[in-house]
């Protein structure tokens, strides 16, 4: 059975395993084929699943990965082994050297990063609905382990959001005003692109917009609306030439669906429904909130941000530094920097603010030489 | 262009700097080839000059977080039974410098005993290991060469991306 479906039974993945084990110095094999059509695979757990209400998990990994089969034995010891027959379709996920199924691993939040394994959770809908990866996955030392991370995972009920925190960094009140900054880009070397950030303050809601084109091509337009009092994060809509994506943060979840380019086939959809940190913001908020920050130099600030192209909550540092001197088209100005730091795309970034209210975001430096100057 | 939100993921950038510069003193002259971070690990590798005509390869290999592992140098291309892979340093091609010996590692490894398979590993314990490729030297013309690098860094519970023969284009100036 092993050999011809993906879609395996934990007992039949023990006898394989033992098998392989027996053959001395050949290779131990494993589950993870790498001639297996993983979209088919997935496609077959899921109209399982939906036929017999369980869940569905995806095991990416490779037979050459040490952790993976470590891992693959906690599914055997007899706790993890009941719960995950009894819970989840189970599918592995061939890696090979990071060469294969990296389209699979890019529709399911870039799975495969940072490391192997990486479990995703998927409800039968192909909703998903959790991550075991990277370091989740460093206290998993027994079956047991297994089991509470995965329930952790398939349970949809917890609810942390009802107080409203707001975001686990300290903003200016004076700040939160309609505004709109204009920023030149340069990227390596060469101008041409704009960064507008566009600020709108209703009466219960505060609503930004970011419209970014190199030339005459658009390259994104992302709009969030944030809650008026607690300055979270509502409804965002983005759309780049990588993602069309729209989220929904409540009650400690994020829910959403991402349409990304899978050329030369259709784009994929992928849906989801995530627990966050209640006081997680997004992505796009960075440059809501660090011109906002209350500029406290010598001060740091580590708030959690969601990235749909991961589909996880990356921990993101503000480093607020000493009022400086700095040097515009337009002459020298007096600035605040903040470093923004974290593993998330697009960081490290160097922002520098204005000291002068009204404030305003001056410079923001980006990787690859990509630098947002103010004009004025 | 990196001119929206989107981007490389940092950690899996990898950003090589060629360099070259003699220290021109008595004694061994060092020569900075190249310099890179890639799949959690940073690589450095030199060219030390001990005499003229001989010198050694060293790559120094240092994995950016706590708990993560290298391989011994000596673990087949493939694994022990396809289990993990082999941390190398090599000369492809070069008429500047070829092997002159066999690649030595600075730290002595240990068993990392993977208890659910009932096997070991031998891995260099945590922290960097540095790996020296005796070679005889000819730089009197400044000449390209390429070198290889593999490896691949893991924890008891992860695994980052292999590194697999790495092709780097490096040059070689003459020895002043």
């Amino acid at each position: 059975m092993v050999g011809v479906r993906r879609v395996v039974p934990v007992v039949a993945m023990t006898i394989g395993l033992t098998s392989c084990a027996g053959l001395g110095l050949l290779s131990l094999g494993g589950p993870y084929v790498s001639h297996a059509n993983a979209r088919a695979d997935i496609q077959t757990a899921l109209l399982e699943a939906q036929a017999d209400h369980k869940f569905v998990l995806l095991d990416f990994g490779a037979n050459w990965c040490a952790p993976c089969h470590a891992l693959r034995a906690l599914f055997h010891t007899p706790h993890a082994a009941s719960y995950l027959l009894a819970t989840f379709h189970l599918v592995y996920i061939d890696v090979g050297n990071f060469n294969r199924n990296g389209d699979v691993a890019r529709k399911y939040g870039s799975a495969t990063w940072p490391g192997i394994p990486a479990l995703i959770v998927l409800a039968s809908s192909g909703e998903v609905i959790g991550f075991v990866t990277g370091k989740a996955l460093s206290p998993v030392s027994s079956g047991d382990d297994v089991v509470r991370l995965l329930s952790a995972a398939v349970d949809r009920t917890a609810s942390t959001g009802s107080a409203l925190p707001r975001p686990a960094v300290e903003l200016d009140p004076a700040q939160i005003r309609t505004s709109a900054d204009t920023l030149g880009v340069r990227a390596a070397g060469e101008s041409g692109g704009t960064f507008v950030f566009k600020l709108e303050v209703g009466s219960d809601s505060v609503t930004s917009t970011i419209v970014s084109s190199w030339h005459d091509t658009l390259l994104q337009r992302a709009l969030t609306v944030y809650d008026g009092l607690s300055l979270r994060p509502k409804e965002v809509w983005d759309s780049t030439d990588a993602e069309q994506v729209h989220l929904t943060y409540a009650a400690g979840r994020v829910r959403g669906t991402r349409v990304s380019p899978n050329p030369p086939g259709p784009p994929d959809t992928v849906n989801f429904d995530l627990a966050t940190d209640p006081s997680t913001v997004d992505r796009r908020s960075v440059p809501f909130i660090v011109p906002r920050l209350a500029l406290v130099p010598g001060t740091t600030a580590v708030i959690p941000i969601f990235d749909s192209w991961t589909l996880r909550t990356h921990p993101v540092r503000l480093v607020t530094g000493d009022r400086t001197r700095l040097a515009l088209p337009a002459g020298t100005v007096d600035a605040y920097r903040i470093d923004v730091t974290g593993d998330l795309r697009n960081l490290p970034q160097t922002w520098y603010v204005s000291a002068d209210l009204p404030r305003r975001t001056l410079r923001s430096e980006w990787p690859r030489h990509t630098v947002l100057e103010s004009a004025q | 262009m990196t001119l929206n939100e989107d981007g490389l993921f940092p950690l899996l950038a990898c950003a090589v700097v060629l360099s070259v510069g003699g220290v021109t003193q008595a004694g061994p002259v060092r020569l900075s080839l190249a310099t890179f971070v890639e799949n959690e690990v940073a690589v450095e590798i030199v060219l030390v000059q001990d005499e003229p005509g001989r010198g050694r390869l060293v790559g120094t290999f240092t994995p950016l977080d706590p708990g993560l592992h290298l391989y011994s140098k000596d673990l087949p291309t493939h694994g022990i039974r396809g289990l993990g892979r082999p941390t190398r340093l090599q000369v492809v091609s070069s008429r500047s410098i070829k092997a002159a010996g066999a690649l030595a590692a600075s730290r002595p490894t240990l068993d990392l005993f993977i208890r659910p398979l009932g096997m070991k590993l031998p891995v260099y314990p945590e922290g960097p290991v540095t790996l020296s490729l005796p070679v005889s030297v000819r730089t009197d013309a400044s000449t390209a060469a390429q070198l290889s690098v593999t490896y691949m860094a893991c924890s008891d519970r992860i695994c980052h991306p292999p590194v697999i023969d790495k092709r780097i284009a490096v040059t070689i100036p003459p020895r002043p």
